[in-house]
């Protein structure tokens, strides 16, 4: 039996939240330039440690030092991008709902997520050498990820 | 010539026309320019957060700006390059945007800020460079980038909402 998440998305959409939302002229807005901003503090910490992995920026550091120093700003930026993310979410239910672009980016946070309190766990302990093959893998994979998540959230004003 | 009649020029020359219909140049360059923002403003924040002491206080500032601000610069010249092409898109619908005037002016003050960081109080960077808490001046500056690049960013994003 096929689950349907519809009854999801139409209960989101007729929440107070919601209503609040859609009904304001500038708290939808406001909630997107709170989303951008994160993206660049989450996006700017990711791109100084995984270009720390590739061997290039803060070559001073080890990229153990490094990722535990920038592990705060990523969790500010990961609230700020998830906290604003879920209010947008509630401003247009409906319309995200079949929105090709919005299932891409869920599916690719997903995996972004799984492979941050996994992989990316590892480089905090020392684990991955500098300028072995597995760091490379891994600022790869989550640089992809994390991008990949920006360009199909972009991408669900267009399609 | 004045400026209007520059921006009417550009409206109606091929590239532009090309750009604003096409179905994916326009969304691929607005990307580029969106993702860049990782490359440039994102590194460019942690310079900053290390001069006003919240973020890797134990390495010396000159290290930090040493090997993070030619990556904020590559990143810049990605962001000029797709948004110069923006710009050339739809140059009428810039002429009339308040948020992209704004934008232009917090750029401008961004740049004097740099100017006048490096060309001052950075000069003296090897009596500070060391300490987790650095000159008022110098920590004044990474507030100012700080607040003048999110309003950027949220200038720019008010350019593609509120203009039409």
């Amino acid at each position: 039996m096929a689950i349907s998440l519809q009854p999801f998305f139409e209960w989101s959409g007729n929440t107070w939240l919601s209503l609040e939302i859609r009904d304001s002229t500038w708290q939808f807005a406001i909630l997107e330039m709170v989303h951008l901003a994160g993206l660049a503090i989450l996006l700017g910490a990711l791109v100084v440690i995984d270009l720390r992995l590739f061997g290039f920026g803060m070559r001073n550091m080890r990229p153990s030092q490094l990722a535990q120093e920038l592990r705060r700003w990523m969790r500010i930026g990961m609230v700020t991008v998830l906290g604003s993310g879920v209010l947008l979410f509630f401003g247009e239910p409906m319309k995200l709902y079949g929105n090709p672009s919005f299932q891409v980016k869920m599916m690719l946070l997903f995996f972004a997520l799984l492979l941050q309190v996994t992989l990316f766990r590892r480089v905090r302990s020392d684990s991955v050498p500098s300028g072995s093959a597995m760091s490379t893998i891994i600022g790869t994979v989550t640089l992809v990820l994390w991008f990949g998540v920006g360009l199909a959230g972009r991408a669900i004003g267009f399609l | 010539m004045s400026l209007l009649s520059i921006c009417q020029w550009i409206q109606q020359t091929p590239t532009s026309t090309g750009i604003r219909e096409s179905q994916w140049v326009f969304p691929i360059i607005e990307a580029t320019h969106l993702l860049s923002l990782a490359v440039s403003v994102g590194t460019i924040v942690f310079v900053d957060l290390r001069l006003i002491g919240a973020a890797m206080r134990r390495q010396p500032v000159s290290d930090v700006i040493g090997q993070l601000q030619p990556w904020a610069l590559r990143g810049f010249a990605l962001m000029f390059l797709s948004g110069g092409l923006l710009f050339w898109s739809e140059p009428l619908r810039c002429y009339h945007s308040v948020f992209f005037q704004a934008k232009f002016v917090v750029l401008a003050l961004l740049g004097i800020n740099a100017l006048m960081f490096h060309s001052g109080v950075y000069r003296s960077v090897a009596a500070w460079d060391k300490a987790p808490d650095i000159p008022l001046r110098a920590k004044f500056a990474g507030y100012v980038s700080l607040t003048l690049w999110t309003s950027v960013i949220l200038l720019g994003r008010g350019i593609a909402y509120f203009s039409h």
